[in-house]
């Protein structure tokens, strides 16, 4: 690290106009700079006003938050939808993570690309699709119907199983990513140590390469969780407004019932606790190689 | 064959192994006695790392078979042959503590608890590494994950330990320390070791016999004064060590001495076997055997004249290279006292040995 600062400072000295190109840089950036305060922060700054002042002045949202029968009732279930997303997501995600890490590189970059197409598809169009598969008188109902399986349809839309298979379907890829590049960080010689000093294939597997995964499973669970806790069409279009997450909480609030305290304190906390999920998420990983480096 | 005399022993019968066109192992047959300290030297992409790969169980045989006291393990999985492995830039888990790395083979075998850490203090012992036993592979050294790589490789007692260029990652100094400590150890254990090096001083100070390859074939197998007093081809001759090389035609042969014309007049060579009259003949000589006198000598030497081309001066010694006539550069080291008559370029020099100190060599 030393010889880095080292070379940095012997780099400037080689500059002669030294600090007045980083004044022309600064140049640069701040119509972006402008920007994002008048269009993000100064938003932001609003809600977080709004929350504390409309109706009154005070804390009040903020305690409703917590002894509001209704709200406990949606905090829950977003929690548990996410909770049980997370989980599948990353699971499922490991499997394929795991896959594409072992293939050979042709094999490889087809995989990758079908994990990335799903990136390129609206959500909207992503959650109509599983409506079309799942409805009652959807593609899967209507085979297993055709010959006998079941007699009546399988409720698997406008409940929470519906939502959960869009969104696990929509999270796969953000898991695949950085469990992807733990994988890849792994020397392989340490599997065929693992196998030369005695392990089979599933010992070297459990006690060498999960292990070394870990940083990346945590990473893919944080990531996941985050990304969760903010769905809004998924749970509206699957859930048929019998599955209420905060997102879709926070619009009833907004636009119908128009208590913009209420709501400004809930997206607040939303926000505060993604802000806590990010920092330890940073704290545990590079998150420019968590994404796949660049 | 008795019994008796396969017991450990590690044979490997024309082992083939090929990638695509290329043949990496060709037809190696080998015999490893137990407990010797046998080094496989090569330059790279010759076929040493591969075959041990094979004999670790990495990579399959295409043809061929290898057997271990006269059970077949050709197509044994690799954590079934009971093998320890230390590998090109030790692989130490980097998760698990020094202790842990060491266990690591021990608690795969499911020994009791008491007895894993009694195998561990032991191996750690050995490379003196017992005081360093908590800390992870990534705090340590390059020198001291060696050791560590080691002992993990030894805490289990493997019959056989297979080391693939170990030293290959440290520096000069260091290198030379863990060559001693790994003979040592060697002698030690009673293990069998395989070695597998690029580095011809490493081999010939640590093996008890060494195998060169080259292109995928073993191009010579002897102990290291026997590889390299009698390199069989031209090949071994400079791969190992350095050599000059003369090439005639045989004129007579009489009672074992051959009587050679260069283009640069005759010389004599002793040896058991010649190629018949009238035939090529090629003879390696170590630089070192080469003296250079002023005037041609009178005594039995073999005696060529050449003229001095260049000198480099390295402590103890000179070494000399030297233009003769119609056979090119002949490299010569003198006692630094000898050569300073002849530390002058284009001065006349005849260059002298004895007819025992040349080899007849093989053009390959």
């Amino acid at each position: 690290m030393a010889t880095e600062v080292a070379a940095g400072t012997s780099r400037r000295k080689l500059l002669p106009i030294g600090n007045r190109q980083d004044q022309v840089y600064w140049l640069f950036v701040l119509p972006v700079l402008l920007c994002l305060l008048v269009f993000f922060l100064l938003p932001l700054f609003q809600v977080f006003w709004i929350s504390l002042s409309d109706p009154a002045v005070g804390p009040d949202n903020y305690i409703k938050l917590f002894d509001n029968r209704a709200i406990k009732r949606v905090v829950l279930t977003t929690l548990r939808i996410c909770t049980i997303t997370t989980v599948f997501s990353v699971v499922i995600g490991y499997m394929i993570a795991f896959t594409v890490a072992i293939a050979p590189p042709r094999t490889r970059s087809m995989l990758m690309f079908a994990i990335l197409v799903p990136f390129w598809m609206s959500v909207l169009v992503r959650a109509f699709a599983w409506v079309t598969l799942l409805r009652s008188e959807g593609v899967i109902n209507s085979f297993l119907m055709s010959f006998g399986a079941i007699s009546t349809p399988l409720s698997m839309t406008n409940n929470e199983f519906g939502v959960l298979v869009g969104m696990v379907h929509y999270m796969v890829p953000y898991a695949v990513l950085p469990l992807l590049a733990s994988m890849d960080g792994i020397n392989p010689s340490l599997i065929a140590a693992s196998r030369g000093l005695g392990a089979g294939p599933v010992q070297s597997f459990v006690k060498i390469f999960m292990p070394l995964t870990k940083p990346g499973i945590f990473a893919a669970l944080i990531l996941v969780f985050i990304m969760t806790l903010g769905f809004f069409v998924t749970p509206i279009i699957l859930g048929g407004g019998n599955t209420v997450m905060i997102a879709e909480y926070i619009t009833v609030q907004m636009q119908q019932t128009l208590r913009w305290g209420l709501a400004s304190a809930l997206a607040t906390a939303l926000l505060v606790v993604v802000l806590l999920l990010i920092g330890a998420l940073s704290r545990s990983m590079d998150m420019r190689k968590m994404l796949g480096g660049g | 064959m008795t019994m008796h005399d396969t017991q450990g022993d590690l044979c490997i019968e024309n082992l083939v192994k090929q990638y695509g066109n290329l043949r990496a192992v060709d037809d190696v047959s080998l015999r490893i006695r137990p407990g010797e300290f046998l080094t496989l030297l090569g330059p790279s992409g010759s076929g040493k790392t591969t075959l041990l790969m094979m004999i670790a169980g990495f990579v399959a045989a295409d043809a061929g078979r290898i057997g271990l006291g006269g059970r077949d393990i050709t197509d044994l999985a690799p954590e079934q042959r009971n093998f320890g492995m230390v590998f090109q830039g030790y692989a130490l888990f980097p998760h698990l503590s020094v202790r842990e790395n060491v266990a690591f083979p021990l608690k795969i075998r499911r020994r009791p608890k008491s007895e894993v850490e009694a195998a561990v203090k032991t191996a750690l012992d050995r490379v003196q590494m017992t005081h360093l036993a908590d800390r992870l592979p990534r705090q340590l050294s390059g020198g001291q994950q060696q050791r560590v790589a080691l002992a993990r490789a030894m805490s289990f007692q493997p019959s056989l330990l297979l080391l693939d260029e170990p030293l290959g990652a440290l520096d000069r100094k260091l290198r030379v320390d863990v060559q001693m400590e790994i003979k040592k150890l060697h002698q030690e254990l009673g293990t069998t070791f395989i070695y597998v090096t690029h580095d011809q001083e490493e081999a010939l100070s640590m093996s008890d016999r060494i195998v060169i390859f080259r292109q995928g074939r073993i191009a010579q197998i002897g102990t290291p004064s026997e590889l390299y007093d009698q390199p069989q081809s031209r090949f071994v001759a400079s791969f190992l060590g350095e050599s000059d090389f003369i090439a005639g035609t045989v004129q007579s042969i009489d009672g074992g001495i051959a009587r050679i014309a260069t283009p640069a007049g005759e010389i004599l060579q002793n040896g058991a076997k010649h190629p018949s009259i009238g035939s090529a003949i090629t003879v390696a000589l170590r630089p070192e055997k080469i003296a250079l006198l002023a005037q041609p000598t009178a005594d039995r030497r073999n005696c060529l004249p050449g003229r001095i081309i260049a000198w480099r001066y390295l402590g103890g010694h000179l070494s000399f290279e030297i233009a003769v006539e119609g056979i090119g550069p002949i490299r010569a080291e003198i006692a630094a006292a000898e050569g300073q008559p002849f530390l002058q370029e284009g001065k006349r020099a005849w260059l002298a040995w004895q007819p025992q100190d040349g080899v007849t060599v093989t053009e390959e």
